[in-house]
């Protein structure tokens, strides 16, 4: 293998270099791809090695990269070239006191299943109740680029927040805006609509959205929000709902329809999500704790679902528990199952909703055919995991971690396979990730896979969104049960 | 060659009295203050970040320049110097066409556009470097005598590129330069053609969303803080530059007496100074500017000069803040308390309801030894106009070295480090990371380490109190939290829990001896509760036990004397006392 190697340095280098000896370890490489499955279609993932020392890359025997300040970037030609293989094999060689040393090599596979294009993404600084400078942006996925959808510059540094597509369709969307300018913005098919979804009849204006597969309906949570600052607690902050329910918006009528079973007074209903076929509504629910902030602790969201019927707009007359995470004395948020309907994923933590914040959350899944549910062990770390989507495939679900620096949030993509196997996952790449994200001073939040670029100029949502007054959202006289 | 001597002496008396003045005038703490506005890093991808946008090489001179203005001479200096470089090529223009004399003062009247600019906070300093900039591109246009036309749709075009409306002003300028210059049919054609490629460049910036309205596109608002509404006058200041081209311009055609001419030039320009400055406030003293100086004076640990600063202005809340700060990092806080007007515990912290930035409880929250609502706090302030406030961005960085957040406190210190000013804060606190033992033995750090073993708990929920009896239940050696917990049930008016406060603390590193006002307390308590609970369990012995001194004891005797002989008016001689404070205040 030395010799291999050697042969390789001696036919590559301009200069001289051979390898005399071999460090029984895997070099320090960041981000962490070792193992990683990655899908075809993706940006190179350049990467640093993190030793001291020049340092080489050698790939897959054919290829060598010399490093940069540590940085190995790889072209994207020999990155195409690479990617039609099942397993890249990557090897880093060190200069250790002028004498060079081979680490262990690692590798990267390919699957096959390619993923979609493009995620759209909030990025805000993780902060406690502040912000300045915010915006949802969109990333290409087969390249570097990121683009803005919409930047609070234009709306007088207002919240911006939720960005959902429906079915990962860059022209359907629907977003929130808070503070100055606010309420909800639909873009529907090359419209955009500003919406005031507070009403009489809802404890807020509208929060979590989840679209119907149909597009015809987006299921949303009213949520009574506070957060509260720990004294010292590694979580830091609490954010929890004194009160909440789930909601469906009829996009034509705009119109608020409900479930009684959905809107009660004794739960906490959120985070609403419609199946793939459209015949479940899945949700959290917990039972209403009284005193809050101080119980805060003993608020315990088990996975629920309601069958809906989008021709009538009708909803089942019984709730099933899918997932009875309070009688095992944990929580769970953001369930979302897979464009399959085999899967569903969701947020595990100790108590609460709200998961970015909680140190011990973690991705699981339930096999819908089986019941069967378990944490997704790959893809999950020491600290959070949180917030993901499908892509429209199924092979791919893309999560907010906060494994790097216990603070900033970075979207991680991982694997799926038919049987519901999950591999490592990998961070969202980057000309120079090390650099980026260490000077990035930003959260990546609510990660959503979209099919293509949003196309709508944020000039004009932002003339929509100052200009507009908006359409009040009326309540369903007549609901069906 | 006497015309030139003449000028020469006169830029050169207009220099010298810009920069006497702007010394002599002191400290101007709105242009200190900015330097808190922004962290400028010398890291060329901070500065590609900023030259990719619109207005981008504008905002970077402007945050290279800011970044010297810690020291409140620089500041003035460097102001008058950037007032001093756009009057200059402003006039150039003029000399060449001989209307030199005439366009002195007019063109010096610019200077006071440039000081005005500078002392309005929501304003970015980009503005102040734009408008230089503009006067530039005009100085470089009126020495270009073929081609005119194109070279100026090329200045334009890089002018908006490098400094956004800048472009539109330039245009205006070069208008008004060309058309009452001698340039004849083709500067008829200039006169429009440049607003109108300047115009639609700027709004092209707002067709792809680089700004929200076509006020911003075009005008100084594009360096404002989109929140700040745009005062007129600063519209005014910023359209003075083609203003003063037109007057220069125009004079001469209408008065043919250079001595009139010099003369209405002169009245012109006087008016426009003093009506800017006048619509500003310039140079006027303002509860901003107030809190700008203690801010520079607590970032800079001035703790004596902060008090004294802060002293005439206690009856606002924030500048008590300040000022109760400043005595308890002098560690006489609680000694001292009633030597000042307080009004309620709100004197010593002022929390607004929405906690967007509000430096101040930041700096007394981490003076209490309350690192989580610091941290909260200081990451809210953080987030300031042009980047990140540094001296906020130090206490984030402090309390999450006290958490062990070293991978957190390692981004905000590779950031500062590469600030020069704050280099070797970075480079002394980078010593602490992923090192508990060095972190645990430092004053500070080890102090709020301690701190953090406290009972859990939301924090300021409802009020700091709260917090502080955690505290100093894990850490009574911390005195700046004894002493804010004193003094905050002092201001409550909460004789109980003074008396439990000092029951609890009396005696400990924190509190070897009782302050004189805490004695007060519980010579009153003493009494309340003997005379009207019927209890004696706080009787004088407990008080002489718990570090009331004999001499107090003589002096409450007096206090209730002149009470009584007073039929209970406020006896001004105590007006120092906790005891005036409880009945009187």
């Amino acid at each position: 293998m030395i010799a291999a190697v050697s042969a390789l340095m001696a036919s590559c280098s301009s200069g001289s270099m051979n390898i005399t000896g071999s460090v029984d370890d895997y070099p320090k490489i960041w981000p962490d791809y070792k193992d990683a499955v990655i899908p075809s279609n993706i940006a190179p993932l350049n990467f640093s090695y993190s030793g001291e020392g020049e340092a080489v890359l050698i790939i897959d025997g054919k290829y060598r990269i010399n490093a940069r300040n540590g940085l190995f970037k790889i072209t994207k030609r020999t990155w195409k070239e690479l990617m039609g293989q099942e397993h890249i094999e990557f090897m880093i060689a060190s200069d250790e006191s002028g004498e060079w040393m081979s680490y262990k090599p690692f590798q990267i596979n390919v699957s096959k299943d390619e993923i979609d294009p493009y995620i759209s993404y909030r990025l805000i600084p993780p902060g406690y109740q502040g912000w300045k400078r915010m915006g949802i942006y969109q990333r290409d996925l087969t390249g570097y680029k990121q683009t803005p959808i919409y930047e609070n510059k234009l709306g007088n540094e207002n919240c911006v927040n939720c960005h959902t597509p429906c079915n990962g369709d860059p022209e359907k969307r629907v977003f929130h805006l808070r503070a100055d300018f606010g309420g909800t913005i639909l873009a529907n098919d090359g419209t955009l609509e500003k919406l005031n979804t507070k009403t009489d009849s809802t404890i807020s204006a509208l929060v979590y959205p989840f679209w119907h597969p149909s597009g015809k309906y987006i299921a949303f949570s009213v949520n009574s929000t506070r957060q509260s600052f720990f004294s010292h607690d590694p979580n830091r902050i609490e954010v929890f709902d004194s009160a909440s329910d789930v909601v469906v918006y009829d996009v034509e009528k705009k119109e608020l329809f409900w479930s009684p079973l959905t809107k009660t007074s004794s739960e906490f209903e959120t985070f609403p999500a419609f199946s793939p076929d459209g015949r479940w509504m899945y949700f959290c629910s917990s039972k209403a704790v009284e005193k809050m902030p101080d119980d805060y602790a003993k608020a315990k969201y088990s996975l629920k679902r309601i069958a809906f019927n989008a021709e009538d707009c009708s909803f089942g007359d019984s709730l099933e528990t899918v997932f009875d995470a309070a009688a095992m004395d944990r929580s769970v948020s953001f369930p979302r199952v897979s464009p399959d309907g085999r899967f569903l994923c969701f947020t595990c933590h100790g108590y609460g909703n709200f998961s970015i914040w909680h140190k011990d959350a973690d991705l699981w899944m339930i096999d819908l055919e089986t019941g069967e549910a378990s944490p997704m062990g790959p893809a999950n770390s020491s600290d959070v995991d949180s917030y993901h989507s499908w892509s429209r495939n199924g092979r791919w679900i893309v999560f907010s971690s906060r494994r790097d620096d216990g603070l900033y949030t970075k979207p991680y993509i991982c694997h799926v396979d038919e049987e519901g196997h999950v591999s490592k996952p990998f961070l969202l790449p980057q000309k120079n990730p090390k650099r980026y994200y260490h000077n990035l001073m930003f959260s990546y939040n609510i990660p959503e896979f979209m099919v293509g670029k949003v196309r709508t100029n944020q000039a004009r949502s932002a003339s929509v969104i100052r200009t507009e007054t908006g359409v009040d959202v009326n309540v369903r006289t007549v609901m069906k049960p | 060659m006497r015309n030139r001597t003449i000028e020469s002496c006169a830029f050169l008396l207009l220099a010298a009295v810009m920069i006497i003045a702007a010394c002599a005038s002191g400290p101007n703490w709105f242009l200190v203050a900015r330097e808190q506005q922004q962290l400028f890093t010398f890291d060329l991808n901070y500065a590609a970040d900023l030259m990719w946008s619109v207005g981008g090489l504008t905002s970077l001179i402007a945050r290279f320049i800011v970044q010297f203005f810690h020291s409140p001479t620089i500041a003035s200096i460097a102001i008058s110097i950037l007032a001093f470089l756009t009057v200059l090529p402003a006039w150039l223009p003029f000399r060449r066409q001989d209307k030199a004399a005439s366009a002195f003062p007019l063109c010096a009247s610019l200077a006071v556009s440039v000081m005005v600019m500078s002392n309005l906070l929501p304003l970015h300093f980009d503005a102040v470097i734009a408008f230089l900039l503009s006067a530039l591109a005009l100085c470089a246009y009126s020495g270009i005598s073929r081609h005119r036309s194109a070279t100026g749709i090329f200045i334009i075009a890089a002018l908006y590129l490098a400094a956004g409306p800048s472009a539109f002003l330039f245009a205006l300028s070069a208008s008004a330069y060309d058309l009452l210059g001698e340039g004849g049919k083709g500067s008829i054609i200039t006169a429009v053609l440049f607003p109108a490629v300047a115009l639609m460049l700027c709004l092209a910036s707002l067709f792809f969303g680089v700004v929200p309205t076509a006020a911003t596109a075009i005008g100084p608002a594009f360096y404002c803080e989109p929140t700040a509404k745009l005062p007129a006058y600063i519209q005014a200041a910023w359209y003075s530059l083609p203003l003063v081209v037109l007057l220069v311009g125009a004079i001469p055609k209408i008065i043919h007496s250079k001595i009139i001419g010099i003369t209405v030039a002169t009245i012109f320009s006087f008016a426009l100074a003093i009506a800017l400055t006048t619509l500003s406030g310039y140079g006027k003293r303002s509860p901003q500017a107030n809190i700008c100086q203690y801010e520079y004076l607590c970032g800079n640990e001035r703790w004596d000069e902060l008090e004294k600063a802060s002293r005439p202005h206690m009856y606002q809340y924030v500048d008590a803040n300040y000022h109760n700060l400043a005595l308890a990092q002098q560690g006489k806080l609680a000694e001292t308390l009633f030597k000042y007007p307080q009004h309620t515990s709100q004197s010593i912290i002022f929390l607004m309801k929405s906690e967007q930035s509000n430096p101040v409880a930041a700096h007394v929250l981490f003076a209490m030894g309350n690192v989580a609502a610091a941290q909260n706090i200081a990451f809210n302030s953080m987030q300031s106009f042009c980047g990140y406030c540094p001296e906020m961005m130090k206490i984030v960085t402090m309390t999450d070295i006290m958490r062990g957040s070293y991978n957190t406190a390692e981004k905000y210190l590779d950031m500062l480090e590469k600030a020069p000013h704050y280099r070797a804060w970075a480079r002394k606190y980078k010593t602490f990371l992923y090192d508990d033992k060095a972190v645990e033995n430092d004053p500070v750090l080890g102090n709020g380490r301690k701190n953090l073993q406290c009972s859990e708990g939301f924090v300021i929920d409802p009020n700091p109190m709260d917090d502080l009896n955690r505290i100093l239940e894990v850490n009574q050696s911390d005195a700046k939290a004894m002493e804010y917990g004193l003094s905050f049930l002092l201001l409550e008016k909460d004789i109980t829990n003074v008396q439990k406060f000092i029951d609890r603390h009396y005696g400990t590193a924190a509190m070897p001896e009782l302050p004189t006002p805490a004695q007060e307390a519980l010579l009153f308590f003493s009494d309340y509760s003997i005379n009207v609970l019927g209890d004696d369990s706080v009787d004088r012995q407990y008080c002489l036990n718990h570090g009331v001194t004999q001499s107090t004891i003589s002096l409450f005797e007096r206090f209730q004397q002149e009470t009584l002989d007073n039929s209970g008016a406020a006896p001004q001689s105590f007006r120092n006392t906790y005891w005036y404070y409880m009945l009187y205040e």
